[in-house]
């Protein structure tokens, strides 16, 4: 049900993986945002290609829960990150610079 | 899993960590002008090919680099450049540039605009054109700069103008401040002019007379600060500096320093990967063992409060960065005198 989606990093930001945890640097907004935990996690897997199930299979290898519960969590996680215009999300996978592979 | 937090002290936990957040790249000393007091010895260095600067951001990307400063020369010289910058963003680093404008058309602004660049510093020495092109030997340079400010403006990218005073355009700074807040500009000011890099140290001679600095000091430590963070440098109250701990600076030959005016050489990027250069090199462990206590000229020095010590400073005068410098004890003075 969360497959319908797939998902980018916004390519206005800056970020960095710092002592475990991950930095985001808003500059249009001036903002700093801090990942921890599932959150870093979540981010690092955003890479243009990947829907929420696809990340969710790639993340039940670090978190004891089900598949379902996971992908539930994922999608609020998204969402939020969404309003902050931190993401994108599209029917379809993104390309170009959307791309983040490189990580 | 996510804290907004505007407290946030990247320099603070990158300090901490030994992180190079912070790195300056020298992309060419190539430059289309031919300032007076410019530090860099001859302009005929082309830089490192894009292929090994793209080599370069991915070690840095991994080291932890998270802002990348491109300075010159002047960097719009390379017709490689608008491709480096693209590159630097699909790593998504946070990207400033230093230049002085001349060369910024509408159609290399958009892009710079498109890719997200966080912010251009824009040298300017006077709004008097007799003043700015006299310093910059060129004529008509400061229309070509001020064209650029505007457009840059047009596009609402982050600008900050930069200045170094001297004797020639000390009384200058008011007209530039005035200038930059007409436009919502931020605008530094610096009093020191430095040796060149090989240790000519001809433009010395270009700095204000201490009547002059005396005059103005106080004025331009208020507009820096209008500019500048109130948690900047809190946290290494204990060491000289934070060059080298969080930040440093690659010149166009691939040496790598702890900051692009502290010309301690840690290493060369053609020798050995930056990572290795930043954990490894002796002279970064020796620098990062350094604390105020061994600074013995500074102990009882009645100018201690008012003086911000450069290491590079100390190291270009005296070839020892814990020495004091003349530069910083004079511009201490003007503070002093003006408390």
């Amino acid at each position: 049900m969360y497959s319908k989606y797939f998902w980018a990093k916004n390519i206005s930001l800056s970020w960095q993986h710092i002592d475990n945890n991950v930095y985001i640097i808003d500059h249009q907004n001036n903002e700093i945002y801090k990942l921890i935990d599932v959150g870093k996690h979540i981010w690092l897997e955003i890479d243009g290609r990947k829907n929420i199930e696809q990340i969710a299979f790639t993340l039940i290898q670090i978190y004891d829960v089900s598949l379902q519960e996971l992908s539930k969590d994922i999608h609020y996680f998204l969402d939020y990150l969404n309003m902050l215009e931190l993401v994108l999300k599209s029917d379809k996978p993104f390309s170009g610079l959307f791309v983040d592979d490189n990580y | 899993m996510i804290i907004t937090n505007s407290e946030i002290d990247l320099n603070k936990i990158a300090f901490t960590s030994l992180i190079p957040l912070s790195v300056t790249l020298e992309l060419l000393t190539e430059c289309n002008l031919r300032c007076r007091h410019c530090y860099i010895p001859k302009h005929n260095n082309r830089g490192i090919s894009e292929n090994a600067i793209a080599i370069l951001l991915k070690n840095l990307r991994k080291s932890g680099t998270l802002f990348l400063t491109f300075t010159g020369g002047e960097v719009f010289l390379r017709k490689d450049f608008l491709d480096i910058l693209q590159e630097a963003r699909r790593l998504r680093f946070n990207i400033s540039i230093f230049t002085n404008g001349t060369l910024l058309c509408e159609d290399i602004v958009k892009i710079l605009s498109d890719i997200y660049v966080d912010e251009v510093a824009v040298s300017v020495y006077s709004m008097d054109e007799h003043i700015h092109d006299n310093i910059t030997g060129t004529k008509g340079s400061l229309t070509q700069t001020l064209n650029a400010l505007e457009i840059l403006g047009k596009y609402s990218i982050n600008t900050i103008i930069k200045t170094p005073l001297m004797q020639i355009n000390a009384m200058c700074y008011n007209d530039i401040y005035l200038f930059a807040k007409q436009f919502n500009i931020r605008c530094k000011f610096s009093p020191t002019i430095f040796a060149k890099t090989d240790g000519n140290q001809s433009p010395i001679s270009l700095n204000m007379t201490d009547e002059n600095l005396n005059l103005i000091i106080k004025d331009i430590d208020t507009i820096n600060k209008i500019f500048k963070n109130d948690n900047d440098n809190q946290y290494f109250d204990d060491l000289p500096c934070s060059a080298g701990f969080n930040c440093c600076s690659i010149d166009c030959e691939g040496n790598v320093y702890p900051c692009n005016q502290f010309l301690l050489k840690c290493g060369n990027i053609f020798e050995d990967e930056f990572f290795n250069i930043w954990n490894n090199s002796q002279s970064l462990k020796e620098l990062r063992g350094t604390q105020t206590k061994h600074l013995i000229e500074c102990d009882n020095c009645s100018l201690v409060e008012f003086c911000y010590r450069c290491p590079g400073l100390s190291l270009l005068e005296k070839n020892n960065y814990l020495l004091c410098s003349d530069a910083a004890k004079t511009i201490a003075c003007a503070r002093k005198n003006n408390k």
